[in-house]
C-alpha cells in the first residue's frame, strides 16, 4: 500500500503511552483524512461522552495524497465530538502540516485522555514525544508556535496550536497553523481548539525526512501534469484565485443580494465596496500565497500602511471573515477586519462563529434586548469596530459579555433568553456563514444536511451559480438545479456534492483545486471522482473506479449521519432559523425570497435512501455500504 | 434611461472601474447591451460572451439563463452584473 505512511499514532495523554495502528484497517473503506476520522470517532466516542472529558478523542489526519505532487494535497483534518454542537465535529485546514506529518511517518494521530499539565506533541521521523508546554500556556497561537520552534531548534517544523480561547474552553475556538509558509491556516469550526484545551494539549508539532513513495510514479505524474494544465487553462483557478482568493465573493454575493449583513437582516451592505476583495487587492495586498502543492494561491497576505492598525503585515481575511467580521457586524473598513482576523487567529477563535455571535449581540442591542448597562458599557451599535475587537478579546478570556458569546449563538441565546433565540442564526448549534440562505437554495440545503451543522463546505454546490439548465436536467433531474432560487434537483445535487466533498476531505486535497474554483461543471466532472480515482489508484496501487470512490464518499456521509443519529439527531434538527423561512428581504438581488426547505429535504432523503419521516438511514442502504455495525445502534428503519 | 453595470473581480481590472452607468435612449434587450459593453472593452469577450461562455450575467441579481436569456428586457434603473464564472458562499 504505497503513498500512505502505513501507520497511525495513538497517544493517551492520561497514561502517557503510545501505540501504533496499521493504516490498512481504514484505507480501503475510508481512505484517510475525514473518512478515517469519522470511523475512529464512531468506534471510540459514544453518545454519552462529554466533549470536554478525557473520553473524547481528537483525530488529526492527513490523506493518501498528502506529501505527493498531487495538486492541492495540503489539507489536515481534525475530527472530534464538538463541544459547540454536542454532535459530530470536524475542522479542516491547509498549510504544510499534512505533508510534514507523513514525512514524519504517520497518516494520523489519535489523541485520547487528558494531560494533567500543559503539554504538546512532538512527532518526528517515527518518534513521538509528549513535552511540557507550561512555558507556552497562556500564549497566543503564533507566539507559542514560534517559541516552540525556537526552543526545539526546529526552524522548519509545522505546527497546529491553540490560543487562549482553546485553553479557556471557549466553544467557538479554533486550531491554527504556525510554521514556514503556513501562518494562520485555521481549522476553525466546531470548537476543536477547546477539545485540545480540555486535554491540556497546546500544540502538535511535526517534522520529518521520510520519503513518500507512489505506486506508479510516471503515470501518477502524467495525471498531475494533466491536472495542472486544466487548472492553468481555467479562469477561475488561474485568474480569480490568485488575484482575489475567495474575497471576490463580497461583491459577487452582494450583487446576488445574499451578502450576510447585520446578523442576516439584510442581503446588501452599504459599505460593500469598501470591504471588497478588489479593494483589498488595491490597497492592502502584499502577496498571494499557496499551501503545499498549491496551484491557486488563494491565500492573501496583506500590509496595513496607515491608520490605527498601521504596521500590520500578515495573513489577510478570506471571504467568510470579510462577511462575518465585516458586513455581518456592520464594519465597513478593511483595516479593522484585517485586525479582527489577526486577533481571532492569535487567540484561536473561529471568525465565522465569532462574527456571527457578535452580530447576534448587536441585533439584541438594536432591539433593546441587551442594554448598555448589561454589556459593561460596550457600544454595540452596528459598525463599531472597536467593540468588535474588544469582544474578540473578551471571548478569548471569557470576560464580560464575551463569556456568554464564546459559548456560541445557540447556548448564548439560551442563557440570555427574552426571545433572543429568534436571532441566533445556527443549524444544529453551528453558526451560519456569510452567504445568506435566501439567495442560494442548494447551499442552504447543504447547510441543513451537513453533519457538523450550518456548514458551506459539506456540499459546496457551486453548480447553482455556474451550471447550465441542460446540465441540471441531465445530471440532477431538473433545470432548477442550476438556478440559485430553484427547488427541484437540489436534493440530488447536494447528495452528489456531499460525496465529492467527503472524498476531497479524505484524500487530503483542497476544494479550490478539484471543484470550487471551477468556471464550468465540465471541469468539476473532470477533476472530481474521475481525476481523484486515477490519482488515488496510481499513488496507492489500490485500484478504485470513479464510482467506487463515490461509494466511499457515500459511506462516509452515512457513517457521519449515523454518529449524529446515535446522538439523537433526526429530521427535526435538519432545520433553519425562522428568519430564513419567513422573512424575505425588501431589496437587493434576492428580494422577496424565502427558503422552501421541506421539498428539497424530501428529495434529498429520497436520493439518499434515508427514511423521509425521520431522516435516519435505512437498513438496506447501510448494509449496501458495508455499515452493518451501525444498523442496530441507530435502529435503522427497514 | 439609466442602467448601472457592475464589474466583479478581474473584470473590474479590464474595465478599470468597478461599476458605471450607461445612459440609453430606449429600453433594450440584454444581448445588444452586452455587445455594447464588449465593444467598449473588447477583452471582456473572453468572460461574458453569451454565445460561447462560460459567463455569468445577472440582471437585478438573477442569472439571465433563468429569465429570457439574451432577450431579457432591461429597464430604467436596472442593475446588470458581470461576474467571473465562479460561484459559492
Amino acid at each position: 500500500m504505497k503513498a500512505y505512511a502505513g501507520k497511525i499514532l495513538e497517544v493517551d495523554l492520561t497514561t502517557r503511552k503510545f501505540s501504533h495502528i496499521d493504516t490498512k484497517k481504514y484505507a480501503k473503506d475510508f481512505l484517510g483524512g475525514r473518512g478515517l476520522g469519522v470511523k475512529v470517532l464512531y468506534d471510540s466516542v459514544g453518545p454519552q461522552t462529554n466533549p470536554f472529558s478525557g473520553n473524547n478523542v481528537l483525530i488529526c489526519s492527513n490523506g493518501p495524497l498528502s506529501g505527493t505532487s498531487a495538486p492541492g494535497s495540503s489539507r489536515t483534518h481534525f475530527t472530534f465530538k464538538s463541544p459547540l454542537t454536542g454532535i459530530y465535529g470536524y475542522s479542516n485546514a491547509g498549510g504544510h502540516f499534512a505533508a510534514e506529518l507523513k514525512y514524519a511517518g504517520f497518516d494520523a494521530i489519535v489523541v485520547k485522555g487528558k494531560s494533567e499539565k500543559p503539554c504538546y506533541l512532538y512527532v518526528h521521523d517515527d518518534v513521538a514525544e509528549i513535552k511540557d508546554a507550561s512555558a507556552y500556556w497562556g500564549e497566543t497561537t503564533f507566539s507559542a508556535g514560534d517559541k516552540i520552534m525556537k526552543d526545539l531548534g526546529e526552524r522548519y517544523a509545522q505546527i497546529f496550536a491553540i490560543g487562549q480561547a482553546g485553553e479557556n474552553l471557549v466553544r467557538i475556538s479554533s486550531i491554527i497553523s504556525v510554521g514556514n509558509f503556513t501562518e494562520g491556516k485555521a481549522a476553525a469550526r466546531c470548537g476543536g481548539g477547546a477539545v485540545m484545551g480540555s486535554k491540556k494539549l497546546k500544540a502538535i508539532v511535526t517534522i520529518g525526512t521520510k520519503p513518500v513513495e507512489v505506486a506508479e510514479p510516471e503515470k501518477f505524474q502524467a495525471e498531475v501534469d494533466d491536472m495542472i494544465e486544466t487548472l492553468k487553462s481555467d479562469k477561475g483557478s488561474a485568474e480569480t484565485a490568485p488575484m482575489f482568493g475567495t474575497s471576490f465573493l463580497v461583491r459577487s454575493l452582494g450583487a446576488n443580494g445574499a451578502l450576510v449583513t447585520h446578523n442576516f437582516q439584510l442581503g446588501k451592505f452599504e459599505f460593500e465596496e469598501a470591504i471588497s476583495g478588489e479593494e483589498m487587492r488595491e490597497k492592502y495586498l502584499w502577496k498571494a500565497q499557496g499551501c503545499y502543492g498549491c496551484w491557486n494561491r488563494c491565500c492573501r497576505y496583506v500590509v496595513i500602511r496607515s491608520g490605527p492598525f498601521k504596521g500590520f503585515a500578515g495573513k489577510g481575511p478570506e471571504f467568510e471573515t470579510l462577511s462575518m467580521m465585516g458586513s455581518n457586524v456592520g464594519v465597513g473598513r478593511l483595516d479593522a477586519i484585517i485586525k479582527a482576523n489577526e486577533l481571532a487567529d492569535a487567540y484561536g477563535i473561529d471568525t465565522i462563529s465569532g462574527g456571527s455571535v457578535i452580530g447576534f449581540a448587536m441585533e439584541l442591542y438594536q432591539r433593546g434586548i441587551l442594554t448598555k448597562e448589561e454589556v459593561g458599557g460596550l457600544d454595540l451599535r452596528w459598525g463599531n469596530y472597536e467593540t468588535v475587537l474588544e469582544l474578540i478579546r473578551q471571548i478569548a478570556f471569557k470576560e464580560g459579555l464575551g463569556k456568554i458569546l464564546g459559548e456560541g449563538v445557540k447556548i448564548a441565546s439560551e442563557i440570555i433568553g427574552r426571545g433572543s433565540e429568534k436571532y441566533a442564526m445556527h443549524t444544529k448549534g453551528l453558526e451560519h456563514i456569510g452567504g445568506d440562505p435566501r439567495g442560494q437554495t442548494g447551499f442552504t440545503l447543504g447547510y441543513v444536511t451537513a453533519p457538523r451543522g450550518a456548514d458551506h463546505l459539506g456540499a459546496l454546490p457551486v453548480f447553482e451559480y455556474i451550471g447550465k439548465p441542460e446540465e441540471g436536467i441531465k445530471f440532477f433531474g431538473s433545470a432548477e438545479a442550476a438556478n440559485r432560487f430553484g427547488v427541484k434537483g437540489k436534493g440530488r445535487l447536494v447528495k452528489w456534492q456531499e460525496e465529492l466533498m467527503a472524498i476531497e476531505d479524505s484524500l487530503g486535497t483542497c476544494k479550490t483545486h478539484y471543484s470550487h474554483f471551477s468556471s464550468t461543471f465540465t471541469k468539476i466532472l473532470k477533476l472530481g471522482f474521475e481525476k481523484q480515482s486515477r490519482l488515488f489508484s496510481l499513488a496507492t496501487g489500490i485500484e478504485l473506479s470513479p464510482s467506487q470512490l463515490q461509494k466511499i464518499g457515500e459511506r462516509i456521509v452515512n457513517l457521519e449521519r449515523a454518529f449524529n443519529v446515535r446522538e439523537g439527531i433526526t429530521r427535526k434538527d435538519d432545520s433553519l432559523p425562522e428568519r430564513f423561512l419567513k422573512e424575505p428581504f425588501k431589496e437587493g438581488g434576492s428580494a422577496g425570497r424565502v427558503v422552501n426547505l421541506e421539498p428539497m429535504l424530501d428529495e434529498y432523503y429520497e436520493a439518499r435512501n434515508w427514511d423521509i419521516r425521520t431522516g435516519i438511514p435505512k437498513r438496506e442502504k447501510l448494509l449496501e455500504l458495508g455499515l452493518d455495525f451501525v444498523v442496530d445502534e441507530i435502529r435503522a428503519p427497514a | 434611461m439609466k442602467v448601472n453595470v457592475k464589474y466583479i473581480g478581474q473584470l473590474s481590472y479590464i474595465t478599470k472601474k468597478k461599476s458605471e452607468t450607461f445612459d440609453l435612449e430606449n429600453e433594450t434587450r440584454i444581448g445588444p447591451l452586452i455587445e455594447l459593453i464588449i465593444n467598449k472593452y473588447p477583452s471582456l469577450r473572453e468572460y461574458v460572451d453569451l454565445k460561447r461562455g462560460p459567463s455569468i450575467v445577472l440582471l437585478n441579481g438573477q442569472r439571465i439563463e433563468f429569465l429570457e436569456g439574451e432577450n431579457s428586457m432591461v429597464k430604467d434603473g436596472d442593475e446588470i452584473t458581470l461576474l467571473p464564472p465562479l460561484g459559492g458562499g
